[in-house]
């Protein structure tokens, strides 16, 4: 099984083998969601917190609430159950200092929604990796649940496993 | 105008406003070199043979995810949108070398000298951008002090997609080449504008013929 790569407002799900990745979430945020029983698994890459705020404008899986939804309707195609799963969160950063207009530090409000979301569904969150100043890209092993992070951080990237 | 009329005025930019989008991005690129230029003493030239209007969804594929050094800039007022000067680390240390008058290659180390040159040529290159394109619209345009980021690309450029993207599907990205005394850099300029601005942009280029 090969990798499969979500973009920008994107999302995808698997079952039992491969890898989903998301590259470069920066102010964006990543949420895997992992039933552990079925083996089935998925990653959403977020760009915005919620929909209604927008005017539910464009692509909904751009926005984190209903993007979640999208999200664990395709689980549920495999499957695989909302309920059991385990859900997992990255990004949420603020890369440069000189961005001080509200509307514009939006990586603190998607991690908000998306923690506030998951509560909302009962899904339960245990791992994260949010907030600071880096950029973070994630692999969400789809045989084990687990994720692993890159992130870099003076200048170097470093690794970790959740 | 509402956003939604914003997602199909980008996605359907025809040829003739495209064109009129690069000729405009043209004239701050080449103010921006002559800014440099005289900064450095040194010969430099930049220009943006082409945009290319892309979904948000496929931006870190295209822009892909290595590590870079990006100097940002928010401009807003009379064209509201983010501007960022991207290097590689090996042409940023070229670049050093370049400015400080040594052979490309002298410097290894990617230490603080070399972030605050680099800075310094990401704000004077932004600023002149700017600048011109406020002379060419007739406006004025507030910018941000410079800051910068070592990043994966897509981590850098977020903030501003998330931004766009409130509006809009889909965002414009540039191409741009830098030569500097013949050498050539690969590094990118980056303007997201606003929708509002880009269209702004078009009819002031087109005079009522949009």
């Amino acid at each position: 099984m090969g990798e499969i790569k979500v973009g920008i407002g994107d999302y995808a799900v698997g079952k039992k083998a491969g890898i989903i990745s998301t590259y470069g979430l920066g102010s964006c945020v990543g949420i895997t969601l992992y039933d552990r029983l079925t083996k089935v698994g998925g990653l959403l890459h977020a760009l915005l917190p919620e929909a209604s705020y927008y005017g539910n404008k464009g692509n909904p899986a751009k926005y984190v609430d209903t993007g979640l939804q999208l999200l664990i309707k395709d689980i549920q195609k495999l499957g695989g159950n909302p309920r059991r799963a385990e859900a997992k969160l990255f990004g949420g950063a603020h890369m440069f200092s000189n961005v001080s207009n509200e509307k514009l530090m939006i990586g603190k409000r998607n991690v908000e929604v998306a923690k506030k979301e998951l509560k909302r569904l009962g899904i339960r969150l245990v791992a994260e990796d949010t907030g600071g100043k880096g950029g973070r890209t994630i692999y969400l092993d789809l045989s084990t649940g687990k994720v692993r992070m890159r992130r870099v951080s003076n200048g170097t990237i470093t690794e970790r496993t959740y | 105008m509402d956003s939604e009329n914003y997602e199909e005025y980008i996605k359907n930019l025809d040829e003739f406003a495209k064109s009129a989008l690069v000729e405009t991005f043209n004239i701050g690129a080449s103010r921006a070199a002559d800014a440099l230029s005289e900064m450095t003493g040194l010969t430099v030239n930049i220009t943006v043979p082409e945009i290319e209007i892309t979904s948000i969804k496929n931006v870190p594929e295209k822009v892909g995810e290595d590590v870079k050094v990006a100097v940002y800039i928010g401009l807003s007022g009379g064209f509201d949108g983010h501007a960022f000067f991207f290097l590689d680390f090996e042409d940023a240390l070229k670049m050093f070398d370049m400015m400080m008058g040594m052979p490309p290659g002298s410097t290894a180390e990617f230490d603080e000298m070399v972030q605050s040159a680099v800075m310094e040529a990401g704000n004077i290159l932004i600023s002149a951008f700017a600048n011109a394109l406020s002379e060419f619209l007739g406006t004025s345009i507030n910018q941000t002090p410079p800051d910068m980021a070592v990043d994966f690309t897509p981590a850098i450029l977020d903030f501003a997609l998330a931004d766009i993207g409130r509006h809009c599907d889909y965002t414009m990205l540039l191409k741009t080449t830098i030569h500097m005394e013949g050498v050539q850099f690969r590094e990118h300029f980056m303007i997201l504008p606003h929708p509002a601005s880009m269209k702004r942009i078009i009819e002031t280029l087109l005079g009522g013929f949009a």
